[in-house]
């Protein structure tokens, strides 16, 4: 083909083509809200709603469930009239992860869903932090008695008393298998009785497979296999 | 009689069509109108900058956008950074919705050139605005400030993710990371006093993004076994934008063999034809760094010096580099847009049976006119700094004369600028300060969220 012929020849299919390949108008961004019967969507890459959300229903729930229980057997000691006073001192990220804007919903969820237990009083944040700047102690220092103290001295200071400390940490193990990998999420609530040291744990896992392609997931996870 | 007529009248239907592709042609420069404008803030008159920005938006539409942006930084030295921030995010929103793909300008950018698009940004201006976003955010209340450093990286996750559309190999894969936006968010995470190990994660991405960036050392250091400040202390942390930012020139590329591979994917998709044996030069954009007579803010404390600026973002580097990555990419476009037109011209000759050499001489020339008459589109930020520099300074409770000056080489190399700033116990204090030239442009903004 000559170069004349290949020209005339392209400019048509070009031009036509031209509108295939760089085709499409653009449009304007959608979204709906979700109602609660519907499933949140699942991240691709990386964990969301779909992973944190159970994490943090169960973890706490369970969390909870231990302390009602030890609450009725030690029933015949004095108990502390009213709720007992928690001070919740955040969430660690030691996973692969990073949990972007996740990180503060975490913190709220659990917080919010200790207080409706009504079983504990969660001290605010704010109160927390400013603490903590006082004291220029680490949140992962307070573990030690000395810091314990000290700490818990400033808060009572602003009128804040507390009888817990409660620490959140999430971690995560990766299986890879070629291009497609497992990784489990464990999301630990440690809870700390600041009279007595007694230190009480619960943890809830979820497990989630990321694929390159679907045709990874089917080979993986195939249903009649 | 008649036959001359008609002839006439053909010739004169043809010539009109000639015309028609020559006022479709693209149009001049982008850089020389704006050049004043730009000029004008480098020597440190906002006022006139900002008169002559608004001028130029008001008769070059398809620049708006880039104006907003330089705008935006005009506003920022001058100490509204609200006004920065609203700018800033239109733009952001508005690159957003341009990034897709669009069928009438693909066509209209095939016949003319690239200026006929509307500009959807560069991949680092559209980190770099949600850089500026959370700096401009932080000089207010600090508020957002988090989030759009979180916007920082989700954004220049998904360039490098999403490639270049129609190219086997992902050029961008390449790309240098914007380490501000974690840099940034370290900062913050800090200076809650809760959340070290996000500042430790957030600063461990930026050590591995900058590892020029030696001061991120001892911020790893301090956020994984340390404190934000001692008792009855606080930190300033002065950031500024030193230099003069990337831009771009048109330039006469030879189409290379890479690129004319990446042509012929193009070409080959869209028909079964191959590329013309021989492509002369074809017009593109290409960023230039210019250089710069100041590379570092000297700081000084209650007249004590303190040490000079370091470099967390180099925004030279990081648009230079991305152009070279994106480079055939470019050139194919250009190509393409060059085997169009010919088609095009020989097509029309065809169609309309030109026999008369005189008329068949006026379509070839008409043909190079058109291809003569594109530019590259030069559209750019201008207004971008060379580089985001940064450095903490842990100071005792109180009020404390700050100086800052520029410098190069470590050495002042020009009068300095001072400002009193109050560190408050435990807190961080921000302050602001840029130098494009040895002259300051603006005022030094000081801000304690």
């Amino acid at each position: 083909m000559d170069r004349r012929r290949f020209l005339q020849a392209s400019s048509a299919t070009v031009a036509a083509g031209s509108l295939a390949v760089l085709s499409g108008c653009r449009g304007h961004q959608y979204a709906h809200v979700l109602k609660d019967n519907q499933q949140d969507m699942v991240g691709s890459h990386t964990a969301g709603a779909e992973t944190f959300n159970p994490l943090i229903d169960e973890a706490v729930a369970r969390l909870l469930a231990r302390q009602q229980s030890s609450f009725h057997q030690a029933g015949y000691q004095p108990e502390p009239v009213g709720p007992r006073r928690i001070c919740f001192v955040g969430v660690e990220n030691a996973s692969a992860e990073e949990l972007g804007d996740f990180k503060e919903q975490v913190y709220e969820q659990i917080d919010s869903q200790i207080l409706q237990s009504q079983m504990f009083q969660p001290i605010s944040r704010r109160f927390v932090e400013t603490a903590l700047r006082e004291t220029r102690l680490r949140p992962d220092s307070l573990f030690m008695p000395e810091n314990m103290r000290v700490f818990a001295a400033v808060l009572e200071q602003q009128g804040q008393p507390f009888d817990y400390l409660l620490f959140a940490k999430l971690t995560s193990g990766t299986t890879t298998a070629n291009k497609d990998y497992q990784r489990d999420y464990l999301l630990t609530l440690d809870l700390v009785n600041v009279h007595t040291g007694q230190y009480d744990k619960e943890s809830a896992k979820i497990r989630k497979a990321y694929h390159k392609s679907a045709m990874g997931k089917l080979s993986k996870f195939n249903p009649f296999q | 009689m008649f036959s001359r007529k008609a002839r006439r009248a053909s010739n004169r239907r043809r010539l009109s069509l000639l015309l028609a592709c020559l006022v479709i042609a693209g149009c001049a420069s982008h850089s020389v109108p704006l050049r004043d404008a730009r000029q004008a803030y480098y020597a440190g008159d906002l006022r006139r900058a900002d008169e002559l920005l608004v001028k130029a938006s008001s008769k070059r539409s398809r620049d708006a956008d880039v104006l907003k942006l330089d705008q935006a930084m005009l506003h920022l030295a001058a100490g509204r950074a609200d006004e920065a921030e609203r700018l800033l995010r239109e733009v952001r929103d508005r690159f957003d919705h341009l990034e897709q793909k669009d069928v009438r300008e693909a066509t209209l950018s095939l016949l003319t050139d690239d200026t006929r698009r509307a500009y959807a940004g560069e991949d680092y201006e559209k980190v770099m605005i949600r850089s500026m976003l959370a700096l401009s955010n932080l000089m207010r209340d600090g508020s957002d400030a988090e989030a759009y450093c979180l916007q920082v990286d989700q954004k220049q996750a998904e360039i490098i993710e999403t490639g270049v559309p129609g190219e086997e190999e992902n050029p961008k894969l390449g790309y240098k990371r914007v380490a501000f936006g974690s840099y940034l968010h370290g900062v913050l995470r800090e200076a809650s006093h809760l959340h070290y190990d996000d500042a430790a994660r957030s600063f461990g991405q930026v050590a591995a993004w900058e590892p020029n960036f030696i001061g991120v050392q001892s911020d790893l250091q301090r956020v994984s076994a340390g404190v934000h400040s001692a008792p009855d202390h606080g930190v300033v942390y002065v950031f500024a934008l030193v230099g003069r930012g990337p831009y771009k020139e048109e330039t006469a590329a030879e189409a290379t063999s890479n690129a004319l591979l990446v042509a012929d994917r193009i070409l080959s998709a869209v028909g079964d034809h191959t590329l013309p044996p021989t492509i002369a030069p074809v017009k593109i954009p290409r960023v230039v760094a210019p250089v710069n007579e100041v590379d570092g803010v000297y700081v000084a404390v209650d007249e004590r010096p303190f040490g000079v600026t370091q470099t967390v973002t180099n925004v030279n580097d990081l648009a230079v580099d991305q152009c070279q990555a994106t480079m055939n990419h470019t050139i194919a476009r250009a190509v393409v847009r060059r085997v169009v037109k010919k088609a095009t011209v020989y097509t029309a000759k065809d169609q309309m049976k030109v026999d008369n050499g005189l008329l068949n001489f006026a379509f070839d020339a008409a043909g190079v006119v058109w291809e003569a008459t594109e530019s590259a589109d030069t559209r750019c930020w201008g207004l971008l700094p060379a580089q985001i520099q940064v450095t903490r300074i842990e100071l005792p409770v109180g009020t404390h004369q700050l100086s800052l000056g520029p410098a190069r080489g470590g050495q002042p190399i020009g009068p300095a600028n001072s400002a009193a700033v109050q560190v408050e116990n435990g807190r961080n204090t921000y302050v602001l300060v840029s130098y494009p030239t040895r002259e300051m442009v603006g005022e030094i903004l000081t801000a304690t969220p």
